[in-house]
């Protein structure tokens, strides 16, 4: 397998496990709250219902609502074809995989759900967008701190070349490193804080005041609506993916492994995800719900814990010796 | 002798210039008899004027000049031990950088100002302004010596102010009972704060420079290159806080960022796009950068650590203002300051690698060239210059345009004209996603570049100077909090003026019929186009942009961005601890083609599942009621409530009970030199504690100074005589002295 097929392979892997990823976790939720709960597989059959159906557009919209779910997709989806998800290339990536870069393919997202939200004129709309811009707000600066932390240990901030060449060599001492502790403690914030997976986002509710990118949602329906399910599913996958790549680079698709143990490999690759997922659902589950302000005291925490890992990686870089 | 053929076409730039600012300024007495000639002469020949002057960047940056040309000196008549006067002209690569956006911009600008100024009264003046403008700033940039330099920075504050001027001047024509009172006293002091900024920061640079001037005896940037400072340190410092404090107040650098806003919305839209897209860069860092990476050396470590600061603080403030701006045009001139301080970050990560401790450090000579780290952040920050000045000038127009159209920028008074004007929205649109800083448009690139020349600048701490480590964080956190916020900020924008629906009926009935005339569309497309291309080609730009680190800095290997068009990427060997082990080299890559293609697949997937050729239309969902685009729309004030909340003005920390007028919190009176309640919309306000200051700091000075004048005249004779007497001794004390 040649480095572009393996690309090409790991998106249309990590496109197809989105969803998987969101329908367990909705399942596990359902069973520690005593409720059947539908089988994982079903929000695929939501989507494929949903991709059937005819778009209502509303009156006062324009293209940009009619395209942004899909320009939304294409931002969530790219880090699949980009970043090392499945693989971990020896050489220089055929990718653009730099962390600099998926952080501002996230925010595009996010800009973009902003101006859907605004472009419909409804009242629910706009809120979302003001709400999910904010957390863009809270969430930017932290990953760039953690962008800057592997800078300090990696030397670049390119993610395939972090994992191949950083993280995977010391794999058992980063668990003993602190500034990468803490980057890991920060990622995991972030990735609650960004997936929308805190008690104060209420995606599943009746009231649309307490939702923040799912009152964007609203004025959607079919294959647009199809579309933005699929790119929030995307975004939770490849958060977590990330968390993993870097603390647990195992059971990785290489170019020298032969075509079916790849291809055995890439299966694997929901079962890989499975372990986070249910820590997702069980963290989610124990907690309260809070109101809409209380978002930024997790956000600043993993802020403050970035700032914190920057610090003892300079320290650890050039001050501290022996 | 390159330069020497084209110094004709020097003196036909400046024909051009000159006879169209005569042109211009002389017909606008018979504008009534010969209507728009006069507009159409004095820009037809602004764009001669700027094309030329684009000519001449180009070929200054194939061919720089080896030397300066001497045009004229003035040596007799002068006491001996004052430097020459003489007009020298010079253009090495970052002057020919600086002519050739002024040029094309101002050539771009005047093409669209056939239409924004048509059917506009003092369209002649303005016209004819514009031009000495233009004229003013491209002198300043080829000028080799001190005075020169000054008398066009100087030129450049004059005709400007006169454009400031433009809004005062329209609202007196209208009868008095029609015009606003709060809106005259406002477009009253656009024209009094300016000069008062500009000239302080004009003194300051000018105390600056003159300084320079003394110590090497010669008024000619050529002797203040050859000038060492080593052993001088007081000089050298004191001429870095004078540079950075007078172009900083010209740059509106915070905290002397509030002319900026106050200033440049009250200017005709035309020639906004021209001062807040590039001018106003043209007069901060151009001479910033010459006088840091040129006349001083060596660089103190410390240099780098305050304008580091102030970078980050001014890219912070600048976009929360712009945030909590009610018209498209103060929310532009706000964010411009946010841009500035991104660039700024650029300059002071060079100048801390330049420093002559960093050099010490890395066992080179305290003179020698700074490594090449240093030059990537210096293309980073030009990079950065480069896009600003065509993505900010692009979304002035298109607020040109949008005047043009509905005669308003009033944020809250817009909405819903992506339905209306396609074009116009489209260009708007690609601003503000390439302002944002998004892949793949061109701001995404520059920011990308100052980041990584950030991480990689980390390699500094190594000198054992914790103060830069602890800037360098402060400065990625403001900046990383201020690029979210300008994606809140684009949002909010973009979404109040084009999306949605018309939040005003009356606005959409005054609606000229189409979208604007073909001159302007031009304009708009062309710049959207140089904005996607400075973002798909980061490769070729950043070579490019590499010669003037490596001129200035006097590099010794020349700086590589890769050999591929599209991609940008570098590798930096970073210097090892004593101690530690051998880092690997520090390795930053960007490449659009791979990242088109990650987004392209998936889109094009998306686009074919979501493809229908019929769709229904429907009704939004507005929880039952019927709709109404004026209420149920989200306002801007509501839209960005989290962010500017925090600096509401509250009486003794109480919320003002829901539905009642805050009357306390206190409306911006008309009479304050710098307004600094802002308000948001009714009943909103928030603090602009920098105004606070500035105003507060102003009034102590004014009241101080005449509190002293009256005890000094104090209109008694003996004092008087007193006075005379003090004065005698001294002259005495002077002239026995200097024997």
């Amino acid at each position: 397998m040649n480095a572009y097929n393996l690309s090409l392979l790991q998106g249309l892997v990590f496109m197809a496990t989105g969803p998987l990823v969101v329908g367990t976790l909705r399942w596990v939720k359902a069973r520690l709250q005593r409720r059947q709960g539908a089988v994982p597989l079903q929000t695929y059959r939501d989507l494929a219902k949903l991709l059937r159906k005819q778009p209502v557009i509303p009156q006062t919209a324009s293209a940009v609502f009619l395209y942004a779910p899909v320009a939304i997709f294409a931002c969530y989806a790219a880090p699949g074809f980009m970043a090392p998800v499945l693989a971990l290339p020896r050489e220089g990536p055929p990718g653009s995989g730099d962390l600099v870069i998926l952080i501002a393919l996230l925010a595009l997202a996010r800009l973009i759900m902003g101006l859907a939200g605004m472009d419909a004129g409804a009242p629910f709309g706009g809120l979302g967008s003001s709400r999910e811009l904010f957390l863009n707000v809270l969430t930017e600066p932290t990953l760039l701190f953690v962008a800057y932390t592997l800078a300090l240990t990696c030397s670049t901030t390119d993610l395939a070349s972090v994992m191949a060449g950083c993280f995977r060599e010391k794999i058992p001492a980063v668990y003993a490193d602190p500034p990468m502790l803490l980057l890991g403690i920060s990622l995991a914030l972030v990735l609650l804080v960004e997936a929308g997976r805190l008690p104060v986002d209420n995606p599943t509710s009746h009231l649309e005041l307490t939702m923040f990118g799912k009152a964007i949602h609203l004025e959607y329906g079919g294959p647009q609506l199809a579309l933005l399910e699929w790119a929030e599913a995307l975004r939770l996958t490849f958060l977590i993916t990330l968390l993993l790549n870097l603390f647990a680079p195992y059971l990785l698709v290489s170019a020298d492994y032969p075509l079916w143990l790849n291809a055995l490999l890439a299966l694997l690759f929901p079962a890989k995800l499975l372990l986070v997922t249910l820590a997702l659902a069980l963290w989610e589950s124990l907690q309260a719900k809070m109101r809409l302000r209380a978002i930024v005291t997790p956000a600043l925490t993993a802020l403050v814990v970035a700032i914190i890992a920057v610090i003892l990686a300079i320290a650890e870089r050039y001050m501290l010796t022996g | 002798m390159a330069y020497f053929e084209l110094s004709p076409i020097i003196m036909l730039a400046l024909a051009c210039h000159l006879a169209g600012g005569a042109a211009g300024i002389f017909l606008a007495r018979f504008a009534k008899r010969t209507g728009q000639a006069g507009t159409h002469l004095a820009l037809t020949l602004a764009m001669a004027g700027g094309g030329l002057v684009a000519y001449l960047g180009a070929c200054y940056w194939l061919d720089p000049m080896p030397e300066p040309v001497t045009i004229a000196s003035l040596v007799r008549g002068l006491p001996s031990s004052f430097p020459t006067l003489r007009l020298e002209l010079f253009a090495d690569r970052l002057a020919a950088f600086f002519l050739l956006l002024i040029g094309m911009l101002s050539a771009l600008v005047a093409l669209y100002s056939f239409v924004w100024l048509k059917d506009k009264a003092q369209k002649n003046r303005i016209a004819g302004m514009y031009n000495l403008f233009v004229l003013a700033a491209w002198l300043m940039v080829i000028a080799n010596d001190v005075y020169f330099f000054l008398a066009f920075l100087e030129c450049m504050t004059l005709v400007f102010t006169f454009l400031t001027m433009y809004r005062h001047n329209l609202l007196l024509q209208q009868p008095s009972e029609q015009v606003d009172p709060e809106e005259m006293v406002a477009a009253e002091r656009a024209f009094k704060v300016y000069p008062v900024f500009s000239h302080a920061g004009v003194i300051l640079v000018t105390v600056a420079l003159v300084l320079l001037a003394l110590a090497a005896g010669d008024a000619s940037f050529d002797a203040l290159r050859d000038l060492s400072l080593e052993g001088k340190p007081g000089l050298a410092n004191a001429v870095f806080l004078l540079a950075l404090a007078g172009l900083g107040i010209k740059g509106g650098f915070s905290p002397a960022h509030p002319w900026v806003s106050i200033v440049h919305p009250y200017s005709p839209t035309t020639t906004h796009a021209l001062t807040l897209g590039l001018i106003i860069k043209v007069s901060s860092f151009y001479m910033l950068i010459r006088i840091l990476f040129e006349f001083l050396s060596p660089v103190a470590w410390w240099w780098g650590v305050l304008v580091l600061v102030v970078a980050g603080a001014t890219a912070l403030v600048g976009v929360f203002y712009a945030i909590t701006s009610r018209d498209l045009k103060t929310a532009l001139s706000n964010h411009s300051v946010e841009n500035m301080g991104i660039i700024l970050a650029g300059v002071g990560l060079a100048l801390s690698l330049s420093s002559s401790e960093y050099n010490a450090w890395l066992g080179q000579d305290m003179f020698a060239a700074p490594p090449p780290l240093a030059g990537l952040a210096l293309v980073a920050a030009l990079y950065h210059l480069l896009n600003h000045t065509a993505f900010k000038s692009l979304l002035y127009l298109c607020t040109g345009a949008i005047e043009n159209r509905t005669g308003t920028v009033d944020l809250e008074k817009l909405g819903g004209l992506v339905h209306r004007f396609p074009w116009t929205s489209i260009t708007f649109l690609v601003g503000a996603v390439a302002i944002a800083g998004m892949p793949p448009l061109n701001g995404f690139v520059s920011e990308w570049l100052t980041l990584q020349a950030v991480f990689a600048g980390h390699n500094l701490v190594a000198m054992g100077q914790p103060w830069l480590a602890v800037s360098l964080i402060a400065l990625l956190l403001m900046l990383g909090i201020a690029f979210g916020l300008t994606a809140l900020a684009f949002a909010k924008i973009t979404g109040e003026v084009l999306l949605g629906a018309p939040r005003r009926p009356e606005i959409s009935a005054s609606e000229k019929n189409g979208d604007v005339p073909w001159r302007m569309r031009a304009t708009l497309l062309v710049l959207s186009i140089v904005c996607l291309c400075l973002g798909l080609f980061p490769g070729t730009v950043a070579n490019q942009l590499a010669e003037i680190p490596h001129d200035l800095l006097k590099l010794e290997a020349p700086l590589s961005f890769g050999t591929s068009a599209t991609t940008l990427e570098y590798d930096v060997s970073l210097q090892s601890v004593e101690g530690k082990e051998q880092p690997r080299p520090y390795q930053a890559r960007l490449a659009m083609l791979p990242l088109l293609a990650g987004i392209g697949l998936p889109a094009v997937l998306g686009l074919v599942l979501s493809w229908r050729w019929r769709r229904l239309s429907g009704e939004l969902w507005t929880g039952g009621a019927a709709y109404q685009p004026e209420a149920m729309q989200i306002s801007g004030s509501a839209f960005s409530y989290m962010v500017w909340s925090w600096l509401e003005p509250r009486k003794e920390g109480k919320r003002p009970p829901v539905g009642e007028e805050v009357e306390q919190a206190g409306t911006s009176t008309a009479s304050e030199w710098l307004p600094w309640r802002l308000n948001l919309s009714e009943g909103r306000r928030v603090r602009e504690p920098f105004r606070q200051i500035i105003d507060a700091a102003v009034g102590w000075l004014i009241t101080t100074s005449e509190q002293f004048g009256n005890w000094f005249q104090g209109g008694d004779i003996r004092r008087y005589l007193g006075y005379l007497f003090v004065t005698f001794i001294i002259m005495l004390l002077v002239a026995v002295l200097w024997q």
